[in-house]
């Protein structure tokens, strides 16, 4: 009997200290972006960093604002209207698994976040795109950061090349790393390559979703269109080196981006048609637009 | 694509439309909008990577009808066309959206063509 209390004993200390030794997961926006604060990359990394600051990534819940408004189409329209058996009939029902709808490319560290802040970025995407700028403001406190490509995202095949470790940036080599929480760097096998970039740029249907959804197709098309057509140039050559545009990585918006995107040249010819003699010979002006795309997917695509 | 003539008249304006196109839920014959709730795809007429995509357009040179045909003395034998290619995130009416930020110009010319 002494034995078993003894076990009990053992037990009623060890269980809870175990689940205190499990990662905690962020409550709140403020807490998630705590978590991911990329703030002191700044200090070395001041171009990368400000090329970022530009860029898509780093308002991912928002856009141009699109996705804000798309996010909140989602939440309405599918999870709450047409999606009738998420079980979501009002905000407070959501869970982190009905937003990794979108999150699971537009926020992917929403997986250390716990159902509290999938209900607050919802709310808030709902309000931000009403034109609530607070609620806008607040969204803009995550989004896709240093961490995720140069840790989260830096290895894909984990029984290859293990799972991202804590306290690592991922890049192109290893050494020492010049900050108080990430010490080290290693290197990533895929930094350079295209598929670090598809894990989000997509290739179709989520299937691995309860309820797939259907956002990115680039990397679907870059495979299967781009370069069977005998295209060999990577995402990370055309977004961030060809134009020399670095980490602000656009598309359409960068007019360089645009130009070499797609050639367009139009031939123009004028005769008289006689397609129906009883009309006479019609005055016609025949023009040929031959578009091009030099694109590494389909256009448009995202 | 426009075209005008030279006093500024507008006689020809066409457009064509390049997208992936999906249906809802990955069924049914409608296209829809929506992350959420487009999969699979019903058509594609989107540029695709390496590929030439080829729009033909006839525009008839404006004139006036003579028994039945045209009158060579008053047809304009010089228009204007305009082609513009327009990257559209959102869709929309590209007529009426707000440039650099509904819509994105990818290419613009503008040519004269002229009938003997």
């Amino acid at each position: 009997m002494r034995v078993f209390k003894l076990i009990l004993a053992v037990l009623f200390i060890a269980v809870p200290l175990t689940a205190f030794a499990a990662e905690k997961k962020a409550n709140s926006i403020d807490e998630l972006a705590k978590m991911y604060d990329v703030s002191s990359c700044k200090a070395c990394h001041a171009k990368i960093y400000e090329e970022w600051e530009k860029s898509y990534h780093a308002a991912s819940l928002i856009g141009s604002p699109r996705t804000m408004a798309t996010i909140a189409s989602a939440v309405k329209d599918g999870m709450m209207k047409e999606w009738t058996k998420s079980g979501v009939k009002k905000v407070e029902d959501i869970k982190v698994e009905h937003m990794l709808s979108c999150l699971k490319c537009h926020l992917p560290q929403i997986k250390d976040a716990t159902d509290a802040v999938a209900q607050e970025i919802a709310k808030a995407a709902i309000d931000g795109a009403a034109g609530d700028e607070d609620a806008r403001a607040k969204l803009k406190k995550v989004g896709i950061n240093c961490l995720v490509c140069h840790n989260t995202k830096a290895l894909v095949h984990k029984w290859v090349d293990g799972e991202p470790e804590k306290g690592v940036v991922y890049g192109n080599k290893d050494g020492a790393h010049a900050d108080p929480k990430y010490k080290s760097m290693k290197k990533s096998p895929i930094m350079k390559e295209s598929i670090l970039c598809g894990q989000c740029h997509g290739l179709g249907p989520n299937f691995d979703l309860a309820n797939p959804t259907q956002c990115a197709t680039q990397y679907g098309s870059y495979l299967h269109a781009y370069v069977p057509s005998g295209g060999s140039e990577t995402c990370q050559d055309c977004h961030m080196h060809k134009h020399k545009t670095g980490h602000f990585m656009p598309a359409y918006r960068d007019p360089s981006q645009a130009k070499s995107a797609v050639k367009v040249d139009v031939d123009t010819k004028a005769y008289y048609t006689f397609y129906a003699p009883a009309k006479g010979h019609i005055p016609t002006a025949v023009l040929t637009v031959k578009m091009i795309s030099n694109a590494g997917h389909r256009i448009p695509d995202g | 694509m426009t075209a005008k003539t030279k006093d500024g008249k507008e006689v020809f304006n066409s457009s064509k439309i390049y997208m992936p196109q999906s249906p809802a839920y990955g069924k049914g014959d409608k296209m829809v909008y929506g992350p959420f709730r487009k999969s699979g795809m019903l058509r594609d007429t989107s540029l695709q990577p390496g590929k030439k995509t080829v729009e033909t357009f006839e525009i008839k040179f404006p004139y006036e009808e003579k028994d039945g045909k045209p009158d060579p003395a008053t047809i304009k034998r010089e228009i204007d066309v305009t082609i513009k290619l327009w990257y559209m995130p959102a869709g929309g009416d590209h007529k009426k959206g707000v440039v650099d930020k509904d819509q994105y110009l990818f290419y613009e010319t503008t040519k004269t063509v002229k009938v003997q």
